[in-house]
């Protein structure tokens, strides 16, 4: 009794999509040296992101699966850049605040620092 | 009256070897019972010590080196070995597949196999305990676990670590489980809420505790191994490691809290006679809690150098998160009003957790204030609010659970008088324990030290005196629950009268749950007809 | 009990289908889990890349480009073997199962026989974190040697997971010999599979992020 669930990709599929990977793999190597600036790290990632999604779609045949599964997928992607962007976002706004002051953003919203003129002009804490 | 005794999964098999090697559900979370109770002690006894030191200004009994240990050790084992296990491995284990009609958890040798990982990794810890023990407190916080402490960091570290996989195979077993092995007729929203809540606190399980994982992996290669990820002196940043922590450890408190709130839908429903107020919204409250409790963790960090506008944009969605646990309370007093309320034991307890989770969550939503936080950051107002939610609300929702459970599980009915008594004494010491923390804190008093100014001496004293009334209110249930195994009245299958499927089989029940697979036609609190006798469960095919 | 061309199952499953589908959740959600894990030391990764720019670029020089790139040649390849191995096992070939089945594990193999002389590599001029570190550039130094801090956590708990991989791949083997897999019971192949092709998309990510800094 065969399952009926599953959908047998053929292997000139998978011929396909390994051809495709090999040949971004060497795009990537390639145009690391290249200089393009800001432009290398968003080439990189888009490269590598579209490389994985197409592990994911065909390898891994979450093509031919359920929502669910595609809804498990794209949670665990949500929350990793939650993650990220969210804690990483911090340290460099505590460790760069030029830079975050670049952006427009006051220097009392980067962090508590007191800088030292103006904790030389408070009054001494009360206890 | 059975001429002979009726074959249930306790006395199928006898011997160690058929316990310790069981793939059976229910013994699992019989095993975990009383391992976890275990742990509860050795945690118990930590706050004794903390207590007994705290009865006197000065650091009299305990070195404070020693203190230190003590603290760090009641925080351990507390939220690592037994909260976060207790709800989910406990009743979650013994009674979701009984709630949707399955024969089993998705994955039985897995369900084992994690309670082997939570007793190796109890073990570890517990040695790394006795033989040194840590003074970093639970939140091991670099740069001091990783350069600093001369305590046993490295075998505690592993011992979370290890027992992160526990839970994860629990929460990876229970959504499989709930999604693929429901009876037939269980649609989603006529699943019990106790199913609901244990849903999404899985998925908080199995998206947090990787983290809380790969955390104490790199504090422990940076201890061990000088693989200085949060070194400042290689340019890392200590505030990092709070922020990998804590993306774990605030969620972690919806694994302890969200499965206790799905107890508290199960009691008021069948105490109060009728079905869930808002059931579809308090089912969704569920995830909305989940999703929002992973959105809030920089609240721990208002004073830790973290930007304001981190801050700022953390404090926001922790007033948000109260959101969705308001509205439980809410839906909840909303069922009570105007049904036939029975003021058994476990009602006791969700009545206990209704109104000491909304003071716990008040005093939240207070902390989520930066301004407010900044002044009572790490002194008692915190340590009240936390055990507020803690043990006002989990713990009563366990032990609420266990009451009202304990009939299907053990086939035998508890004291009634007595447990009443019981779940009294335990909320008046729990009040008197934690009610002057709150002042405490707010006048100053930090925690985590084991000597403090003369004037705060008044509200210590009531603070233990209340913590030995909790402990006699605590020592009751193990005593006359472990009488009740042996002498307690033999137990119907339902003497609750309560809907749910779990209660249409035998107390206990057969190793198979179901002498036939139950098809279901009703919703979850259909409590305005009597609930169904067993003969009116229908025979499948 | 299940073989190549009996659909059996577990007991406490209603059937085989039942079984595929609980398999195939848990498995993905297994993988959730691991995004997670790795994703603490990509959230280290990021805030340290910005904050230390050129100090990354130039210990990120110190890896073999080609030996990165020839490595992720690999582990591509071993992918296409690995899905080759689940379209054997779906369509009952066994020998090609077999076939496919060995020749991602030596892949796997070979991928770590050039870690290890990375590392080796990587020892032998005193870029390991600790106190044998050594960088001639004093400045940014304690810069260079957090990245490499970041380079052996993460290649190391990757090599981890591919050792891992490559036990599963050899009860697989086993498996397959004793001609357990066909199109009746294909799930541990397929999951199996699931497991392998996600240690290459965590690779996918961490050659260019390592190994292509600033290289021009």
């Amino acid at each position: 009794m065969s399952d009926a669930h599953t959908h047998v990709v053929p292997p000139r599929v998978y011929v396909i999509i390994f051809l495709t990977l090999m040949a971004l793999t060497a795009l990537t190597t390639w145009v690391a040296f290249i200089d393009l600036g800001v432009l290398n790290v968003i080439i990189m990632l888009a490269i590598a992101g579209f490389k994985a999604s197409l592990v994911v779609l065909w390898f891994m045949h979450a093509r031919y699966e359920s929502q669910l599964t595609r809804l498990t997928i794209l949670g665990a992607v949500f929350w990793l850049l939650v993650l990220i962007a969210m804690s990483a976002s911090d340290v460099f706004i505590r460790f760069r605040p030029e830079a975050v002051a670049r952006l427009g953003l006051s220097p009392e919203t980067t962090s508590f620092v007191v800088p030292d003129d103006e904790r030389a002009a408070a009054p001494a804490a009360p206890h | 009256m059975e001429p002979e005794r009726r074959v249930d999964y306790l006395n199928v098999d006898y011997g160690v070897r058929s316990w310790l090697l069981t793939t059976d559900h229910k013994r699992i979370a019989i095993l975990y019972l009383v391992s976890i109770t275990i742990m509860f002690v050795i945690g118990g006894l930590s706050a004794v010590a903390i207590r007994l030191e705290l009865l006197t200004p000065a650091g009299d009994v305990f070195q404070a080196d020693t203190y230190n240990k003590l603290f760090t050790m009641h925080g351990v084992m507390m939220i690592f070995f037994f909260l976060i296990p207790s709800i989910p491995a406990v009743l979650g284990n013994f009674l979701l597949p009984l709630m949707i009609g399955a024969r089993d958890l998705a994955f039985p040798r897995l369900n084992l196999l994690s309670w082997y990982i939570f007793v190796v990794a109890g073990l570890l810890t517990l040695y790394a305990m006795i033989t040194g023990g840590v003074d970093t407190g639970w939140t091991f916080y670099t740069p001091y676990s990783t350069a600093a402490a001369t305590t046993k960091v490295i075998p505690v570290a592993v011992g979370v670590f290890i027992n992160g996989f526990s839970s994860i195979l629990t929460g990876l077993n229970f959504i499989v489980t709930i999604h693929t092995m429901r009876a037939p007729g269980l649609t989603w929203f006529r699943l019990p809420l106790f199913v609901w809540t244990h849903y999404a606190t899985s998925i908080i399980m199995v998206l947090g505790t990787p983290v809380i994982a790969i955390t104490v992996a790199l504090l422990g290669l940076e201890r061990g191994f000088h693989i200085g990820i949060f070194d400042p002196a290689l340019g890392g940043d200590p505030v990092l490691f709070q922020h990998l922590f804590w993306f774990y450890s605030h969620p972690a408190v919806y694994i302890m809290i969200l499965p206790s709130m799905g107890v508290i839908s199960e009691l008021v429903t069948c105490f109060a006679r009728k079905k869930l107020y808002g059931y579809t919204v308090v089912a969704g409250a569920s995830f909305g809690i989940a999703f929002l409790g992973f959105l809030v963790w920089g609240h721990h960090m208002f004073t830790s150098s973290q930007s304001v506008l981190s801050g700022m944009i953390f404090s926001f969605l922790s007033m948000a998160v109260a959101i969705p646990s308001a509205v439980k309370v809410f839906n909840w007093t909303a069922t009570l009003y105007r049904g036939s309320i029975a003021w058994s034991a476990p009602m006791l307890y969700a009545l206990g957790f209704i109104g000491l989770f909304t003071i716990g969550g008040l005093t939240g939503i207070m902390l989520a204030s930066i301004g407010l936080d900044i002044h009572v950051h790490d002194t008692y107002f915190v340590v009240a609010h936390f055990h507020y939610i803690m043990v006002g609300g989990a713990i009563m929702g366990y032990l609420g659970g266990l009451h009202f459970w304990w009939p299907k599980m053990t086939g035998r009915m508890y004291p009634e008088t007595l447990a009443r008594i019981a779940g009294l004494i335990v909320f008046l010491g729990f009040n008197l324990t934690f009610f002057p923390q709150f002042v405490l804190g707010y006048l100053g008093m930090p925690r985590r030290y084991h000597a403090y100014p003369e004037e705060f001496q008044v509200l210590n004293v009531l603070s233990t005196a209340g913590a030995s009334v909790l402990g006699v209110g605590y020592l009751l249930p193990l005593l006359y629950l472990t009488w009740s195994l042996r002498y307690g009245a033999r137990a119907p299958a339902n003497p609750w009268g309560a809907a749910g499927l779990e209660w249409q089989t035998t107390s206990p029940p057969p190793t198979e749950n179901f002498a036939t697979t139950p098809i279901v036609t009703r919703d979850a609190y259909d409590y305005h007809e009597a609930a169904a006798p067993v003969s009116e469960v229908l025979v499948r095919g | 009990m299940a073989d190549a061309t009996h659909a059996g199952h577990a007991h406490h499953f209603d059937d085989a289908l039942q079984q595929r589908d609980a398999s195939t959740l848990g498995m993905w959600i297994f993988l959730v889990t691991e995004v997670m894990f790795f994703g603490g030391l990509f959230t280290a990764y990021v805030a340290y890349r910005a904050l230390y720019p050129d100090a990354f670029a130039h210990a990120s020089h110190h890896l073999d480009v080609t030996l990165g790139t020839f490595n992720t040649a690999v582990l591509i390849t071993s992918s296409l073997t690995m899905a080759l191995a689940v379209w054997s096992a779906e369509t009952g070939r066994r020998g090609m199962l077999l076939l496919t089945l060995l020749l991602t594990a030596a892949l796997g193999a070979v991928f770590l026989v050039v870690k290890g002389f990375e590392y080796a590599e990587k020892f032998s001029h005193h870029l390991v974190p600790g106190p044998s570190f050594h960088w001639p550039e004093a400045a940014e130094a304690p810069h260079v040697q957090l990245f490499y801090s970041l380079y052996f956590a993460m290649t190391g708990l990757h090599a981890l997971h591919m050792v891992i991989g490559l036990g599963i791949l050899t009860w697989l083997v086993l498996g397959a010999r004793r001609g357990r897999f066909g199109p009746a019971y294909a799930t541990p192949v397929q999951v199996s599979g699931l497991y392998w092709h996600f240690v290459d998309i965590v690779w996918i990510f961490l050659f260019p992020l390592l190994y292509l800094i600033g290289r021009h």
